[in-house]
């Protein structure tokens, strides 16, 4: 599983921007506007990347399997569940009515 | 404020609601034998709501109000700023599992462990994975049932007993949850979410509205002239907000709150009805929190500008201070209602975490316990019974605890997030180093609650930590050991293999992003 230069950046981007913004000292204790300027310039940078980057993600790799066909795989799933217990239930019957 | 009376109908309406879902759900589901107590699968909106719901607890109406006004604007920050990292979570850790979950039905957070570490030491690792999940149920389901009994005897100013509310609540908790299952839950879950969401915001504005006549930036100006801007600013007006809490506390919400804890694990990798839930998860629910904890800071905020001065535990109840003391002087029946919303509110946003957790504890012993360690293979008609069981005895249990809990909501429930954070270094590299060995894995869970204990135990840095060292002793155990031990005829080589070929089966890769 190799990872595309995009994915690379992403983390990159992610462990940069936690270890940056958790430098002790900054921005200094009891300073108002380097705490809000701090705060909110991280957030936007945060929310700002992530989307973009995931939205581009989601454009890369394209779901191959339209909802329709998981929800016939998912109905298939169920089905053989309901079989199984099906049986299950009639060899429970099976041995009790054997008692 | 809320007379006996009125109380006891909020509570009985309220278990009519959810015991009725509970009933119908487990109507329908007789009609299809096959269908699990345990798991489901979801629609993108279910599934986002059932999440976003199952992860609130009761820390939305109380501990959270009160983490903000203690905490401030800075603490806030730390919260919202790694909320969209999900997304990254989301594309490298939860839908990879997702892919192999369609495939091997998995049910407890433990399967996909064991599923990849099948080496020597696999039944300890399946063993040791249940536990810390099981050790982080008790907590939270303590926690949820303590803080609803508490918020009612709160608001009937103590004409209702907390042992009562316990035993009326909990009780109808794990009946409901007994009942319905999975689908049930995650069900309630959809409405309570829906609920809380619109309760909290309606207290944010109300609050603003009744205690600065709706002027946001008199309530800004307010805080600010209270403390002289330490609400803006590190570390918080009460100093909750140092350095070291900056880094901890947000690390314990990206890696426990959001993946690991066994309730969270199982909305985010395994009941994804297909790849449009997965990835609407991944946008919607880093939205969402957005919004329900920015609705939680308004409220925190307010009540710091107008009610300053509050210690711990009193500020874990500013909402029905803010209720009794500024809007019922003015609006008596109005307050009335709110009290009647806000204690729904809470039941709603505790039950569904409660109930989640119930519903994974229980699939834990049922799955793990049972089957994978002793080995006992039980139909799927005695499987739900004995899920049933262990139901009952873990609800009653956590309402046995909460009879007399230990220390602060707030407190509890970070324990719990804590406590699961070292399995995240061994569920990552497990998915994606292939030389990641199942003794490294056990090794870096023993380790890794060694870091909790010395955390907790010994230097007491718990609250301000988490479980960030024992995280950093569980990776770095996993690169060491695995490299000494990797021996590959050892180990799970086909995981690798099915993963890539699932993902393959559900993705077209663009060709020029490689």
């Amino acid at each position: 599983m190799k990872l595309l230069k995009i994915e690379k950046y992403w983390l990159i981007f992610t462990v940069v921007l936690f270890i940056i913004f958790n430098i002790p000292g900054v921005p200094p204790q009891g300073n108002v506007t380097g705490a809000i300027l701090w705060c909110v310039g991280g957030m936007a940078l945060s929310w700002i990347v992530h989307f973009t980057i995931n939205a581009r993600i989601f454009k890369i790799y394209k779901p191959r399997k339209t909802e329709a066909a998981f929800l016939t795989e998912n109905a298939e799933i169920d089905r053989i569940a309901n079989e199984e217990a099906m049986a299950e239930l009639e060899a429970d019957s099976a041995k009790q009515v054997q008692r | 404020m809320l007379s006996f009376s009125e109380l006891w109908i909020t509570i009985a309406a309220y278990i009519a609601l959810i015991l009725g879902i509970g009933s119908f759900i487990n109507h329908q589901r007789s009609k299809n034998p096959g269908a699990s107590l345990f798991t489901s699968k979801l629609p993108w909106f279910q599934n986002v709501m059932t999440y976003i719901a199952s992860l609130m607890s009761v820390w939305l109406f109380f501990a959270g109000p009160a983490g903000y006004y203690k905490g401030g604007f800075t603490y806030w920050i730390s919260e919202m700023i790694w909320l969209p990292v999900y997304a990254l979570l989301a594309h490298f850790v939860t839908n990879r599992i997702w892919v192999l979950s369609r495939k091997r039905q998995y049910i407890t957070p433990a399967d996909t462990f064991c599923d990849r570490f099948q080496g020597p030491g696999s039944k300890l690792l399946r063993a040791m994975v249940a536990v810390i999940m099981m050790i982080s149920a008790f907590p939270y389901v303590t926690s949820v049932i303590a803080a609803i009994a508490q918020g009612g005897v709160r608001v009937s100013d103590g004409s209702i007993s907390y042992g009562a509310i316990i035993l009326t609540i909990g009780v109808a908790m794990v009946l409901f949850t007994t009942i319905g299952g999975f689908k049930s839950v995650a069900l309630t879950d959809t409405i309570q979410g829906i609920l809380f969401f619109i309760v909290i915001w309606l207290i944010a504005f109300v609050a603003l509205f009744y205690m600065f006549g709706g002027d946001f930036f008199g309530a800004v100006k307010e805080v600010y002239n209270t403390d002289g801007g330490a609400f803006f600013s590190y570390p918080g007006p009460y100093g909750w907000e140092s350095y070291g809490y900056r880094f901890g506390y947000p690390f314990a919400l990206i890696v426990g709150y959001s993946v690991m804890l066994p309730h969270v694990f199982v909305r985010a990798c395994y009941s994804g009805r297909d790849l449009k839930t997965q990835r609407k998860m991944a946008t919607w629910t880093p939205a969402i929190r957005f919004l329900v904890w920015t609705g939680c800071f308004i409220v925190g905020m307010v009540c710091f500008a107008a009610m300053p001065g509050l210690d711990s535990k009193a500020s874990e109840y500013v909402i029905p201070y803010m209720i009794e003391g500024t809007i019922f002087p003015v609006n008596p029946i109005f307050a009335h209602i709110l009290m009647v919303l806000f204690f729904c509110g809470a039941c709603g946003v505790g039950i569904s975490t409660a109930d989640s957790y119930l519903l994974s504890a229980a699939s834990i012993v049922s799955d793990d316990f049972i089957h994978g360690l002793l080995g006992i293979k039980l139909t799927r008609k005695n499987s739900i019974l004995v899920g049933r069981i262990v139901i009952f005895i873990i609800g009653m249990a956590g309402v046995m605890m909460a009879i007399n809990p230990p220390g602060l909501i707030a407190d509890m429930i970070m324990f719990s997030i804590g406590i699961t954070m070292p399995l995240f270094p061994v569920l990552v590299l497990g998915i994606w180093w292939k030389k990641a060995t199942t003794i490294a894995a056990n090794t870096a869970v023993i380790g890794g609650m060694i870091g909790i204990w010395i955390t907790y135990i010994v230097l007491h840095n718990g609250g301000t930590y988490y479980g960030a060292l024992g995280t950093a002793i569980s990776f770095i155990l996993m690169i060491v050991v695995s490299l000494l031990t990797y021996k590959p005829e050892k180990e799970n080589n086909k995981y690798h293999e099915d993963m890539q070929e699932g993902l393959d089966e559900i993705y077209i890769v663009d060709p020029a992003a490689r």
